[in-house]
C-alpha cells in the first residue's frame, strides 16, 4: 500500500457510526439534576466588586505614598513645573521687601511694629518667627515646593503688614 | 524514490499547492503533515446553542436532540479507539453524554461544541485505556511492532478494510493513529492527551503506518 492508497482509504472511513442500540434510554435514567452552571458566571458579580473595591484602596494607598497630606507639591512632576516660578516670586518679593525695609534696621522694625499696636506686634513676631523655620526648612529641603509656597505667603503677608504699620 | 504531486484534500488545513514525496510501494512517515479537526465547525452552530442553553435549564428533551445529533461521531471515535469493542464503545460513549450533561454547564461558547465533546469523549476512551494493562506492555515497543504477524481472521486475498486493521493495531499506536490521522489531531495535542512527548507520538504513528503498510502487502 502506498501513501495514496492510505489516504483514499482514510477518507473512505465513515465520520459517524451510529452505536448498534439506541443508548438513550441508558443515559436518562443516569441524569442527574440540571446541570450547573459555571461557578465564575454565579461568582461574577461578587468577583467585580472585589476588583473594584481593590483597586480603590490600590489606588488610594498609592495617591497617599505620591502625595503624603500636607505636603500635596511634593510629587517630583510638580515640584518641576512650580519651584522655579515660586523661586522667582519669592526674589521679587525680596526685592519689594528689601526695597521696602532697606532704610529700616532691625531694631526700628520692632519699634514700628510696637507702635502699631499689640495685635500688630504680636502678628509680626508671629510671622518673623515663621519666615525664619520656613528659611532653616528650605535649606535642608531647597526643592520642597509647599515650604516655598508658605514662605511666599509669611512674607506677603510680613509686607501688608510692614504697610498698616507705616500708615497707622 | 519518486517524487509526485498529489491532491491534499483527505486532511483539512494542508497547502494543497506543496509537493509531497512518496516512496514507491512503501508509506512515508508523513510527520510533515500537521493536521486539524478535519470534522469541526469552527464555533457552535446556532441549532446546538439553543439545545445546549435549554439543556442547562434541564429540558432533557433538547439534551436527547443533542445526543442524536452528536452521538454517531462520538461513537465512531470511541470505537476506532477501542479497538472496535461493540459493547464497550456503547458503554464509553454512554458515559460520555452522563458526563457531558454533568459539565454542560462548563462549555464556553467560544469554541464548537462538537470539538469540546469530541475532547471529552477522547478523554473517556483513553482513561477506560489506561485501565487496563499499560499500554505500552502490550507490545508498542520497537520489537514488537515489528514483530506483530497479520491478524490471523485476514487472509492476503479477502478485501482490505482498514478499519479492521486499525482495531488490531497495538493500543497506543492504534490511538496515536486514530487522533492523528482519523481525527486531525496535532502531535502536541496527542502527546498532551496521552502523555507521551511529541517525538514519541511521532514514532507511534510512523511504526503504526508501517504496521498497517506491512499488513496490507502481505
Amino acid at each position: 500500500m502506498n501513501e495514496l492508497e492510505y489516504r483514499r482509504l482514510l477518507k473512505k472511513l465513515p465520520d459517524r457510526i451510529e452505536p448498534e442500540r439506541d443508548l438513550w434510554a441508558g443515559i436518562n435514567q443516569k441524569l442527574g439534576p440540571a446541570p450547573a452552571r459555571r461557578h465564575h458566571e454565579r461568582l461574577f458579580p461578587f468577583a467585580m466588586a472585589a476588583s473594584l473595591l481593590t483597586a480603590m484602596l490600590f489606588g488610594g494607598w498609592l495617591l497617599m505614598r505620591v502625595q503624603p497630606i500636607g505636603a500635596p507639591e511634593l510629587a517630583e512632576t510638580s515640584v518641576r513645573s512650580t519651584v522655579p516660578a515660586l523661586w522667582r516670586e519669592r526674589q521679587a518679593l525680596e526685592l519689594e521687601s528689601v526695597a521696602a525695609w532697606q532704610q529700616i534696621s532691625p531694631d526700628d522694625e520692632r519699634s514700628l511694629m510696637v507702635s502699631a499696636g499689640p495685635q500688630v506686634y504680636a502678628a509680626w513676631q508671629e510671622l518673623d518667627g515663621a519666615e525664619t523655620e520656613l528659611e532653616a526648612a528650605l535649606k535642608s529641603a531647597p526643592q520642597a515646593g509647599f515650604l516655598l509656597t508658605r514662605l511666599k505667603h509669611v512674607e506677603l503677608e510680613k509686607l501688608k503688614l510692614a504697610r498698616l504699620a507705616l500708615n497707622a | 524514490m519518486v517524487a509526485m504531486t498529489c491532491g491534499r484534500d483527505f486532511r483539512a488545513g494542508l497547502n494543497p499547492l506543496a509537493p509531497i514525496t512518496i516512496e514507491s510501494g512503501m508509506m512515508l512517515a508523513m510527520s510533515h503533515l500537521e493536521s486539524t479537526d478535519r470534522y469541526a465547525p469552527a464555533f457552535t452552530d446556532g441549532a446546538d446553542t439553543s439545545l445546549i442553553k435549554k439543556a442547562l435549564e434541564g429540558d432533557r428533551h433538547a439534551f436527547e436532540r443533542l445526543y442524536r445529533r452528536h452521538s454517531g461521531r462520538v461513537h465512531a471515535v470511541i470505537l476506532r479507539l477501542v479497538g472496535h469493542d461493540r459493547a464497550r464503545a456503547e458503554d464509553l460513549t454512554q458515559d460520555t453524554f452522563v458526563r457531558l450533561w454533568q459539565k454542560l454547564g462548563e462549555f464556553r461558547f467560544e469554541s464548537a461544541f462538537s470539538t469540546w465533546l469530541h475532547r471529552m469523549a477522547v478523554n473517556i476512551a483513553l482513561m477506560s485505556l489506561r485501565g487496563e494493562a499499560p499500554m505500552a506492555a502490550e507490545g508498542d515497543s520497537d520489537d514488537a511492532l515489528a514483530d506483530l504477524p497479520m491478524p490471523e481472521h485476514i487472509r492476503p486475498d479477502q478485501r482490505i478494510d482498514l478499519e479492521v486493521l486499525i482495531a488490531k493495531l497495538p493500543a497506543r499506536a492504534r490511538s496515536v493513529l486514530v487522533l492523528h490521522d482519523v481525527e486531525g489531531w496535532k502531535h502536541e495535542e496527542i502527546g498532551q492527551e496521552l502523555g507521551i512527548a511529541v517525538g514519541s507520538s511521532k514514532a507511534h504513528l510512523h511504526r503504526a503506518r508501517q504496521l498497517l503498510a506491512k499488513w496490507f502487502g502481505a
